[in-house]
């Protein structure tokens, strides 16, 4: 079986969740070949986690050149299996190479397993609430969830094979001619290794700053569900959730959040979750590793306090 | 411009959805099916441009299940026309299958109509199977132009522009028309049908094709085999300390003990 | 009033001996104890709490107390606003609200068995799910069913449906005495002597305290659907009431609401459903109705009939919140009114008087013009379809006294007309400690003594929930 996994980079990096698609393929014994456009330090980058590269040296940054360069590439390559990250832009390409190869497309995939030469995906659908267990017939275009599979480790280098990819000027039909920033802080929670995350609970804008204190101490990212960002205590590039980002950091810290479906299943894939909360009914406790009931915003002074000195030890 | 909204009928997410132990399947008892959220954003969007500008605005629906209804409640505000597609054999429709009823039925009210659709919009995704698969795939069968995740369109110079909603803000995203664009939660809901728009509705005729008529049904190739339920999360260790002094030094004990920090 | 006794350490050691584990004293003893969403009728803590978890457990907690003269107050999750549960002598303070289980349904005789801290919301939702309908809708779906009870609680639905009273079928009840006993059966028509289960509803924690119920359901109506008409005016919106009736339409929830408590709502709730100019006229007052019936069809032509009516009496227009998610935001506004004012306010009275629906609009009419001459801004909102009315007393500038002087002038005029218009000084709310006088005033001496004769019957010792209904504390 051969797999071609798309490798999104940006600038000389490449994103976390693309890299976690070496781990998928050899989950299911694939033979897997990486897929890098535009960048060559990000294509020696992944041929060091010991798997061989694609490098196409094209400018694909947007949906219909990415389309057009993958078009060509996986007619090429003939592969049963073209695996993309969840990300915004391979939501968008992941469909229309599905379409144009008449591969079946599935679509945040969490889980796959190999069965009698056949590969089952498994899929959140109703907010979450409900997996799908999925087979396609044929070749699949198939994007993963950051989190779902482990890091690759690093091993002997691969070759880096190079290929050229002419574009036909009418393939592009779309063009960004302007790009409008409302918010200027950056917040990258799907890399984060540590979230504190905030909900109503925390109360007030001034409590939440309690929040961003614990983020800040334990070299963390802030995250929150809906009401706070409703109400202003934050911008809602924070917002983590089914409708949010869906994240998977080593420790997630939820403060005086009670824990519904539609944020739950958004932090599912962390490693470890504290929680924080003086409902002790409070549904986030059910998926907690360790929950403490009681005022959170006492909690957290005390919890600021006590890492401060467990970060200088 | 002549615009043209692709309406999928899903269960009312407003209620939290479940699977039935008994039948392995979502329990969508007493569950109403309604136009899914993101297509009733689309089509404030288009009817809000049509107030501006004039035009006209469609609703078109393709499924195995009656959903007269649904489409009714969008000429109750502010569609113009409906076309529903329904066949039996749509009820297993994998993404590409509605794809390619979709294109087939937009060329078949096209070439009725004598007139081509300038843009078409779709919900991003539904919100019961989320896949956000097949506006995309529509754009690649109509060999249209493409542009997700808008929260506002509008014609300048001639040209379509499309605002992307991004993590930061929003691109502004000029295509050719025709286009189909999937459309993101904008910052207004969509409004509701008066007495007298809900009424002149109802008496509405749907014109109403089945698939033979419009084209070929393809096989799905993805396929469901079953649904499950998540993995529970194992409950962890509950501290339950009065003194927040002492509820925080536990914390920290556990969470070293457990190598979370 | 009776004298009571403090709680000795020894009688805490017996409590705590009757109800090992469940007892709260001194810090453990949260703030909220104190008071309900009314604190201007006064605070108190307890000086112990039952975290009750069975029947028997408070038994053995109320024979304790009764046997040494110690006050008693039953609570469920304090979101009164008459200051029923509070326990204006201190003493011992009962919180049921971890008996909170669903224990049975009967499918059969359309019942369910719940124990007495069962949230509103969370049997409403859990009989949805098998196609029923508990049909008491009080605006306030965090209250405890008992509590519910004990205030014999209206809501929304009241107007098709009855009242919290219509839906109890049977009780189980700790008296006074610490003794058990069970008032009701499981059937739907009785003629055996004097009606005690309905003497506990509503008696607002003064004659037991409610462990367990076993209440009515009824299957969910099939299709619903919901009209929001905004009107130039509240007195074409309120005339508008009557009419339904004499056009045969049944209406589920039919509520008024004033433009200013609209706005505070849409505030905070961040979003806008009600609208506020329709073709160039400003919207003042809106009904929002709700409508059942079996099938699809039956409920259209109910729309249309409805909305006829509507616009005849002079609705600007109708609006269908015709799919779930429409009718939860169109109600979500009008559910968080009270969160809403209170969000905004400083000082807070309310009065919650029934009066006859023709008299509605007049009397709101007097209540305005009588707030101008005290000086009191009021907020009003309420179930049009049986007149009762949610008249509000807010303040964000006076103080504290000058704000009660006022509001007590202003009740002083609008409590007599009330009932000089053939209504009553509560709806819904129940009497609490905050309307015992005005309820003295309503119904007389003689009928103010039937009630305390009942109360002795019960709890010769006036344990129960002292200084609330018809006993006050400084008598």
């Amino acid at each position: 079986m051969k797999a071609l996994l798309y490798i999104e980079t940006s600038g000389d990096k490449v994103l976390g969740g693309s890299v976690e698609l070496i781990s998928a393929v050899k989950a299911i014994d694939a033979e897997g070949t990486a897929l890098v456009i535009g960048n060559k330090v990000a294509a020696g980058t992944v041929a060091s986690f010991g798997i061989p590269v694609i490098y196409t040296d094209s400018v694909a940054t947007d949906n219909d050149t990415l389309t057009e360069v993958l078009f060509e590439i996986v007619k090429g390559e003939n592969p049963d299996m073209l695996l993309f990250a969840n990300t915004a832009l391979s939501k968008d390409v992941a469909p229309r190479i599905a379409a144009r190869m008449n591969f079946g497309c599935v679509s945040d995939v969490i889980g796959m397993s190999k069965n009698d030469g056949k590969v089952m995906y498994t899929r959140p659908a109703y907010g979450g609430t409900i997996f799908e267990r999925i087979e396609v017939e044929g070749a699949s275009v198939v994007t993963v969830r950051g989190g779902s599979f482990s890091k690759p480790e690093a091993a002997a280098n691969a070759e880096i094979t190079e290929k050229n990819v002419q574009i036909p000027a009418n393939a592009i039909k779309a063009k960004i001619v302007d790009v409008v920033k409302e918010i200027s802080e950056s917040v990258n929670l799907e890399e984060a290794q540590v979230i504190v995350a905030g909900g109503r609970g925390m109360g007030s804008a001034e409590n939440f700053e309690l929040v961003k204190e614990l983020a800040r101490v334990l070299g963390g990212v802030v995250g929150a569900t809906r009401p706070p960002i409703e109400d202003g205590w934050i911008s809602r590039a924070h917002q983590v959730g089914q409708s949010g980002k869906v994240v998977a950091p080593k420790l997630y810290i939820a403060c005086g959040i009670s824990g519904a479906t539609q944020h739950t299943s958004g932090i599912s894939g962390s490693d470890y979750i504290v929680a924080i909360n003086k409902d002790e009914d409070a549904p986030i406790f059910e998926i907690a590793n360790l929950a403490i009931v009681g005022d959170v915003t006492e909690i957290l002074k005390g919890m600021i306090e006590e890492m401060k000195k467990v970060k200088a030890e | 411009m002549q615009i043209l909204i692709c309406v999928k009928q899903v269960p009312d997410d407003s209620i939290e959805i479940r699977l039935d132990n008994k039948t392995k399947m979502p329990n969508l008892n007493g569950v109403s099916m309604v136009a899914n959220a993101f297509d009733t954003y689309a089509l404030e969007m288009a009817v809000r441009f049509m107030e501006a500008n004039g035009g006209n605005v469609s609703v078109l629906n393709v499924g195995a299940e009656d959903s007269t209804n649904t489409l009714k409640n969008c000429l109750a505000v502010g569609a113009k026309e409906a076309y529903f597609v329904q066949d039996d054999s749509f009820v297993n429709l994998d993404a590409l299958g509605a794809a390619d009823a979709l294109a087939n039925a937009i060329r078949k009210i096209e070439n009725d109509k004598g007139q081509k659709f300038d843009l078409i919009l779709c919900g991003l995704e539904s919100t019961d199977e989320i896949t956000g698969q097949v506006g995309a795939m529509l754009a690649e069968k109509l060999e249209t132009g493409f542009v997700s995740r808008a929260i506002a369109f509008n014609v300048k110079d001639g040209d379509l522009q499309v605002n992307q909603e991004t993590e930061e803000g929003y691109n502004v995203v000029s295509v050719i028309s025709p286009a189909v664009v999937t459309v993101s939660k904008p910052e207004y809901d969509p409004r509701y049908p008066t007495i007298k728009t809900k009424m002149a509705s109802r008496k509405a005729v749907i014109p109403t094709f089945s698939a033979a008529e419009i084209g070929e049904v393809k096989q799905a190739i993805v396929r469901l085999v079953e649904y499950v339920e998540p993995p529970k999360r194992e409950a962890g260790i509950k501290i339950q300390e009065k003194d927040a002094v002492l509820a925080v030094s536990a914390a920290i004990e556990q969470m070293k003990k457990d190598k979370a920090i | 009033m009776a004298n009571y006794n403090q709680l000795t350490e020894e009688l805490i050691s017996k409590l705590k001996e009757a109800a090992p584990g469940h007892i709260l004293t001194g810090a453990d003893i949260k703030e909220d104890y104190s008071h309900d969403e009314m604190p201007i009728y006064g605070t108190r803590a307890p000086e112990a709490v039952l975290m009750a978890h069975s029947t028997e457990e408070i038994a053995a907690v109320v024979k304790i107390c009764n046997e040494n003269l110690i006050p008693v107050t039953p609570r469920g999750s304090g979101s009164g606003l008459v200051g029923g549960c509070v326990p204006l002598l201190g003493g011992v303070l009962i919180d049921i609200t971890k008996m909170n289980k669903i224990l049975s349904y009967d499918l059969e005789n359309f019942v369910v068995r719940v124990q007495a801290g069962v949230l509103l919301n969370d049997l409403a939702e859990d009989a949805l799910k098998q196609g029923l309908l508990y049909a008491p809708d009080p605006g306030e779906k965090f209250a405890c069913l008992a509590g519910n009870v004990a205030t014999n609680a209206g809501g929304m639905r009241a107007v098709k449906y009855g009242t919290t009273r219509d839906y109890v079928a049977e009780m189980t009840v700790v008296l006074p005495s610490g003794e058990i006993t069970n008032f009701g059966a499981k059937v739907s028509k009785t003629s055996s002597g004097y009606d005690l289960l309905d003497l506990m509803i509503g008696s607002e924690g003064t004659l037991g305290v409610i462990t367990e119920l076993t209440l009515k359901l009824i299957p969910a109506p099939k299709q619903v659907a919901s009209l929001i008409a905004p009107f130039e005016n509240l007195h074409d919106c309120i005339s508008t009431v009557p009419k339904f009736k004499m056009a045969h339409i049944n209406a589920q929830a039919l509520e008024f609401m004033e433009r200013e408590i609209v706005l505070a709502s849409e505030r905070f709730i961040g979003r806008s459903v009600f609208p506020q100019v329709v073709d160039g006229i400003t919207a003042n007052a809106y009904l929002l109705v709700t409508l059942d019936a079996g099938s699809e069809d039956e409920l259209n032509n109910l729309i249309e009939q409805a909305s006829e009516v509507l616009l005849e009496s002079g609705a600007i227009d109708v609006l269908v919140a015709d799919t779930p998610a429409k009718m939860k935001d169109a109600w979500a506004a009008r559910s968080s009114f009270l969160e809403a004012i209170l969000a905004e306010t400083k000082l807070l009275d309310e009065c919650d008087v029934v009066v006859p629906v023709n008299q509605i609009a007049p009397y709101l009419e007097f209540c305005a013009k009588a707030a101008e001459e005290c000086g009191v801004e009021i907020k009003s909102f309420g179930h049009a379809g049986d007149g009762n009315l949610h008249i509000y007393q807010t303040s964000n500038d006076l103080e504290e006294d000058e704000f009660k002087h006022r509001v007590e002038k202003f009740f002083d005029i609008i409590y007599p007309e009330a009932i000089r218009v053939g209504g009553n000084v509560s709806g819904e709310h129940g009497v609490g400690s905050g309307k015992v006088s005005y309820l003295a005033d309503s119904i007389g001496e003689l009928n103010m003594n039937l009630m305390r004769g009942i109360k002795k019957v019960f709890d010769p010792n006036l344990i129960m929930n002292p200084g609330k209904v018809c006993y006050s504390v400084n008598e």
